[in-house]
């Protein structure tokens, strides 16, 4: 659905985009992470028509997306820092929106703003907290039932309440409709729940991008606790021949992050007859974490 | 692709139109009471329909036009402000449209409110005329709604094309005003310069007609004679109103013509224009030199201008002193270096421009010191150049010690007489090198530091309180041209020498035109 190939973007001799490429398939949700200054909302202010890159192709099914009215109709945007026209109410900006957006559909405006209680539809935007303006866009880009939604950060400043109620309202939209969904997070936690597919950047470039499950795939933790007399060959990054991204003991017991498969590593280790052998859960942070250890990539910046 | 699909957003126009209702309306209340007020002012006397439709045409034409001035920079800061702060771009960037139909809805947008007050005034005054005054003068008020709908897409297409390539709202609007008066900006300096540069010019800042380029100037073009004094001329002829005779449809069609193209580049301009750049004073990097470049000739040439004004202010002729050459050479070359680095630091927004731009801040203070160098030797042949006799209307001479003001209330002089005044100008300049060597002499280089002694031919004139002494005597030779421009000079000739001998011979033989018989006035020539 959204192709990003070898897209660059230098501004002032800065390079922002180094032949950064990105996939998202349809009907997925997507997060892109990475610390800032990585690029994520120069690449999403790309694939929203507001930039336009210095070499390479962006499409969303097959379209080029710069200056392209019929591909933004398509697209609805929150942005990380958001605007509304002075003065204006709730109403007044469905009313802007409907105007333009031909599928804005005010029948579930009026339903979204009885579940979103919190906002006032008659105060004007701009006088609103941050957390309340964030909510007020998000009902805006919900309306314009877009095939592909593509989010900057869209819960930082809300509650923890609201947060899960607008993830679920996302989800919901994605499996009804089959939006497609790119959202950018700090919060490796969260997107944990809902994405599919994970890209991390840094400088510009694309460091890794995988779905959930084959990034688990390839990765195990472990909880073990050996016999006295039968302890097997540990070293600094490797056990049993298969490499070891970390290595924690307390007490007796090891917990290991080991790359390969649960299966072999299991068989692996089962012939040591452990007092303790158990797989344990790895986090999206864990994987990040140890899978771009070994790339001097600065990772502390990445996890928050 | 990028779709190139033409389309307005209605809805978009009609939002914002009723938002900026403070600025139509605001300007429809100002031409209300304009008109109001002079409708008010003759109900106590009886008028003809003619002197009606003068009467309102002119006020209206005149507060108008300059109200399309000040809302053209305003409503374009309306319509495409939003190019100006990052949030807002971005969200109309981000809009489902085609960037030439953001381009053309904004633009609708701002023409439909520069010319509401327009569409509501000619409703109502027509009303209010015909009730005032009994008569219906639809025909001269359509003629000015015609007018307005010229000047203000002018105006506006003018003020958008600033708008488009700043980033800064207040460097378009810098820009704006500086280029509204460039050609009248440039005609004037040229004078200045040439008051002090050459013989003649003394210090009347004549209008040249070397270089009419008044016509650069928006403001000079719609401005000129016919549209103010024209119309007074027509009410106190009492002739009827034609609007043509007002503005000159020739003209308007100029300004319609104009204004497409700044249409055409704006939105050339808009279209390639970068998001990322919004917050730059100049968003195109290939206009950044351009523009430091014409600030740094404004900048020079208005600070060596402050700078002999100091120290020469009563000197003329420069161009023919070896030591004045040097000093506004030395001041070209200091002032060159310092406006092209302000420049950049305005336009970069940042202190740091030295090393970057000593090159380019070399080539145009080169390029000025090579242009005023042919300058001073006169390439452009300002210091021998006479009116052609086909361009002028009436032209007289006269003397610090003698007039001849037969010629002050013709309109147009016989061509035998102009021919006598060109031929003694001709004369004077034919030994233009004894004038020059008299202005060095009397305006050496103690000029430069103000005090100075008349020396004459090696002999110093003072009087007996050490006051030095003014020899000689000034011959003024005006010309008054077709086109409306002035041509003005004189001259200081002392009372020997070849020059006075041959002057002398020649307006004694045309007494009558040069000499008229008045026992009261000195005849320096007799």
């Amino acid at each position: 659905m959204i192709k990003v190939e070898n897209v660059t973007k230098t501004f002032d001799g800065f390079k922002a985009l180094d032949e950064l490429n990105l996939h998202v398939v349809k009907g997925s949700v997507y997060g892109l992470v990475g610390p800032n200054g990585a690029g994520k909302s120069t690449i999403i202010r790309h694939l929203t028509g507001i930039y336009r890159q210095d070499s390479g192709n962006i499409t969303i099914d097959g379209q080029n997306v710069y200056d392209n009215a019929e591909i933004k109709a398509r697209i609805s945007y929150i942005p990380d820092d958001l605007y509304f026209f002075l003065n204006s109410d709730m109403d007044d900006m469905a009313k802007f929106y409907s105007g333009i957006y031909k599928n804005f559909n005010m029948e579930r405006y009026n339903k979204l703003l009885t579940v979103i209680t919190s906002i006032d539809r008659k105060k004007t935007i701009r006088k609103m907290s941050k957390g309340m303006q964030k909510q007020a866009a998000f009902v805006l880009a919900m309306c314009q039932m877009s095939d592909v939604m593509i989010l900057d950060e869209p819960v930082d400043g809300l509650d923890p309440v609201m947060r899960r109620q607008i993830w679920s309202l996302l989800m919901q939209d994605v499996t009804e409709r089959k939006v497609t969904v790119l959202v950018s997070s700090h919060n490796l936690r969260e997107l944990e729940d809902v994405c599919d597919t994970v890209g991390i950047m840094n400088k510009g470039k694309m460091l890794l991008e995988r779905s959930l499950f084959e990034m688990q795939e390839g990765i195990t933790k472990l909880q073990v606790a050996f016999k006295e007399d039968s302890i097997p060959q540990i070293t600094e990054d490797s056990i049993e021949g298969f490499k070891l991204l970390s290595n924690t003991k307390n007490g007796s017991v090891y917990t290991l992050i080991v790359k390969c498969p649960e299966e072999e590593i299991k068989t692996k280790l089962s012939a040591y007859e452990p007092l303790l052998l158990d797989t344990v859960p790895l986090t999206l942070e864990e994987i990040f974490i140890h899978e771009l250890g070994g790339e001097h990539y600065g990772i502390k910046e990445i996890i928050l | 692709m990028e779709s190139k699909k033409l389309s307005f957003n209605w809805r978009m126009i009609k939002r914002d139109i009723l938002r900026n209702w403070p600025i139509w309306g605001a300007t429809t209340a100002i031409f209300l009471l304009t008109i109001t007020g002079t409708l008010g002012l003759f109900t106590y006397y009886d008028k003809t329909e003619r002197q009606v439709i003068k009467e309102v045409i002119s006020w209206l034409l005149m507060v108008s036009s300059f109200a399309s001035i000040v809302l053209g920079l305003f409503v374009a800061l309306a319509a495409f402000g939003y190019l100006g702060s990052k949030k807002k771009h971005y969200f109309y960037e981000f809009l489902p449209m085609n960037r030439i139909s953001l381009f053309t809805t904004r633009f609708l947008f701002g023409f439909i409110v520069m010319m509401i007050p327009c569409i509501i005034i000619y409703l109502v005054e027509l009303i209010q005329i015909f009730s005032t005054t009994g008569y219906f003068i639809i025909g001269s008020m359509t003629a000015w709604l015609a007018i307005m709908a010229v000047q203000n897409l002018f105006w506006f297409a003018f003020g958008t094309l600033f708008v488009v390539l700043c980033g800064r709202r207040l460097m378009a609007g810098i820009l704006y005003a500086a280029f509204a008066f460039v050609g009248i900006l440039i005609e004037y300096t040229i004078a200045i310069y040439n008051s002090f540069m050459f013989i003649g010019y003394g210090r009347s800042f004549s209008t040249n007609d070397v270089l009419d380029i008044g016509i650069f100037s928006p403001i000079e073009y719609i401005f000129s004679n016919k549209l103010y004094y024209g119309t007074y001329s027509y009410i106190n002829d009492g002739d009827y109103v034609n609007i043509d005779g007002i503005f000159g449809t020739g003209k308007l069609i100029v300004v319609l013509i104009s204004a497409l193209v700044l249409i055409a580049a704006s939105l050339v301009l808009y279209r390639k224009r970068e998001c990322e750049r919004t917050e730059d004073n100049i968003v195109f990097k290939i206009f950044k030199p351009v523009l430091s470049s014409l600030f740094t000739i404004f900048f020079t040439i208005e600070m060596t201008l402050l700078m002999v004004g100091i120290f020469a202010s009563q000197a003329e002729g420069f161009s023919h002193v070896p030591v004045y050459r040097i000093f506004i050479i030395v001041l070209i070359i200091i002032f060159g270096y310092i406006g092209y680095m302000i420049s950049c630091m305005i336009i970069e927004k940042s202190f740091k421009v030295f090393k970057k731009n000593f090159i380019k801040a070399s080539i145009v203070t080169g390029a000025m010191i090579i242009f005023m160098i042919l300058y001073m030797h006169d390439i452009f042949g300002f210091e021998t150049k006479v009116p052609d006799i086909d361009d002028i209307t009436t032209c007289y001479v006269s003397g610090d010690q003698y007039q001849s003001e037969r010629y002050y209330s013709e309109t147009q002089m016989s061509k035998d007489d102009i021919q006598k005044v060109i031929e003694l100008h001709n004369i004077i300049l034919g030994h233009l090198d004894e004038v020059i060597e008299f202005n060095n002499e009397k305006n050496g280089i103690g000029y430069l530091f103000r005090e100075a002694s008349v020396v004459i031919r090696g002999v110093e004139y003072r009087d007996s309180n050490g006051k030095k002494l003014d020899i000689g005597d000034r011959i003024f030779i005006d010309y008054n041209l077709k086109n409306g421009n002035n041509v003005y000079r004189d001259y200081y000739i002392i009372p020997e020498g070849s020059l006075y001998e041959e002057l002398k011979a020649y307006i004694n033989k045309y007494p009558d035109f040069f000499l008229p018989g008045d026992a009261d006035v000195q005849y320096y020539f007799d």
